[in-house]
């Protein structure tokens, strides 16, 4: 069962809609550039410090590859993900928000260095800022003018049908239900973001490097959860650490159902999720456990074999929290 | 992987523990080299004794199943995907063998005769 409502007509085309901002902003840049060109300083200044002095270069002859790459590389990017997430609302208008600052700080370095001496006399106003923000919301909502009328999901389409039987659990017998589940590609991730991290260090020094170090941690620890569903609840851990623990009481289950689900439509992406009434452990897009909680809102956790969790759950709420597991002490 | 013990079974609890597990293992829910449960958590869950879920994990590790580690737990046996899962099926068979044979009133010394009359015609 898909939750999601996949775009139908013309949606092979969609993923294409995300990369024409990106071209555009590369002819706008290369115009900028060519007219320019004669009035340009040699190096050109790149990059600028706190105060808008500049304090990097770069040859006339990279700038052009350069500003090109910044502006083709993220819209390959966006097209690549809309193909592989499907070109959803929030991701294009993700993509249409980037281009506007990207496209602005490309054409303004072409500009500002347009007419002066050296490199060196080139400043930069704190100005640049509210305007690269304020282009950003232009071309968000160019982006919110294509794409309106798209088809967003209504969150209530997505809840599950009520009531799916339980696992009879008869008097007497108790039940426990676990897996692993593991992300091939979130642990690749963190493995990268790691290595790249222990290798810029040295380069750059420490600034950069923890930041990529800790994401890649991150990354890593979320490549691993282990689901348990027994008479405490639902308990998702990390594989590789006991602690912490998320653990949902039987009592404030209502019910449990197995779903697909999209990570970036239905939780707006991977890792622990807290959206507007739904809040998960996402490891990847597909089947996962949905819990309806007493509060009205939902528990999700991706995972194989979530039928027979979701089954379990529902005997076990089915038969009722207040009474307490035979216990066995003779062994 | 799921488990179910019934507490008022005459099956004891730990060859309960151990059938379920084997099941798993054969079914392919839990792979070689997966970690099994911890036993504190396990006994808590299931409301036994520890040294309940102890004896079904021996169990399987007398059957070859899986593997005890100080530190590490309890491991599934790697030796391969079909493999682990091809032994997990034979113990299964094993086990209804000497069930069968139970029932029809056959001693000990009569199954392995038969089982050792069946590896001498092949």
């Amino acid at each position: 069962m898909n939750v999601t409502a996949r775009p139908t007509r013309g949606s092979r085309l969609r993923p294409l809609l995300v990369g024409i901002p990106y071209l555009l902003s590369s002819a706008v840049f290369l115009t900028v550039f060519l007219v320019s060109r004669p009035r340009l300083p040699d190096p050109i200044a790149t990059h600028f410090g706190g105060s808008g002095h500049a304090d990097g270069f770069t040859s006339q002859g990279a700038l052009l590859p350069m500003g090109l790459a910044m502006l083709l590389l993220p819209g390959a990017l966006f097209v690549v993900l809309a193909y592989v997430i499907d070109a959803v609302r929030p991701l294009v208008l993700t993509a249409y928000a980037t281009v506007g600052p990207l496209c602005y700080a490309n054409v303004r370095v072409v500009m500002d260095n347009a007419g002066a001496e050296t490199a060196r006399d080139v400043r930069l106003t704190l100005w640049e800022v509210p305007a690269a923000l304020a282009l950003a919301a232009v071309t968000g909502g160019i982006g919110l003018l294509v794409t309106r009328g798209w088809q967003q999901p209504a969150p209530e389409a997505r809840i599950g049908p009520k009531n799916r039987p339980g696992l009879l659990l008869h008097p007497g017998e108790t039940a426990f239900w676990t897996h692993a589940q593991r992300s091939r590609g979130l642990g690749i991730a963190g493995l990268t973001l790691l290595v790249a991290g222990a290798t810029i260090i040295p380069l750059t020094g420490f600034g950069p490097g923890v930041v990529l170090l800790g994401t890649g941690l991150l990354f890593g620890l979320f490549s691993g959860v282990r689901s348990t569903v027994d008479r405490h609840g639902l308990t998702v851990t990390m594989l590789w650490l006991p602690w912490p623990r998320l653990r949902i009481p039987l009592k404030r289950i209502v019910e449990a159902n197995a779903r697909d689900i999209n990570a970036f439509c239905d939780m707006g992406g991977w890792g622990y999720r807290i959206n507007k009434g739904r809040s998960g452990v996402v490891l990847r897009s597909g089947e996962a456990l949905v819990v309806q909680l007493a509060n009205g809102k939902e528990f999700v956790v991706t995972t194989d074999d979530a039928a027979t969790a979701a089954a379990l759950l529902n005997g076990l709420v089915e038969r009722g929290s207040g009474h307490a597991a035979p216990t066995d002490r003779r062994g | 992987m799921l488990i179910r013990l019934d507490h008022g079974s005459s099956v004891p609890l730990g060859d309960q523990i151990a059938a379920a597990v084997r099941g798993a293992i054969a079914d392919g829910s839990v792979r070689p080299g997966d970690r099994l449960p911890a036993a504190r958590t396990l006994a808590d869950s299931l409301g036994v004794n520890i040294h309940t879920v102890l004896r079904g994990y021996q169990r399987l590790r007398t059957e070859g199943l899986i593997e005890l580690r100080r530190g590490r737990g309890a491991v599934v046996t790697d030796s391969g995907d079909e493999a682990s899962r091809g032994r997990a099926r034979l113990v299964e068979g094993v086990r209804h063998l000497v069930v069968d044979a139970r029932a029809l009133g056959l001693t000990d010394e009569e199954v392995i005769d038969l089982v050792r009359t069946g590896l001498s015609r092949t």
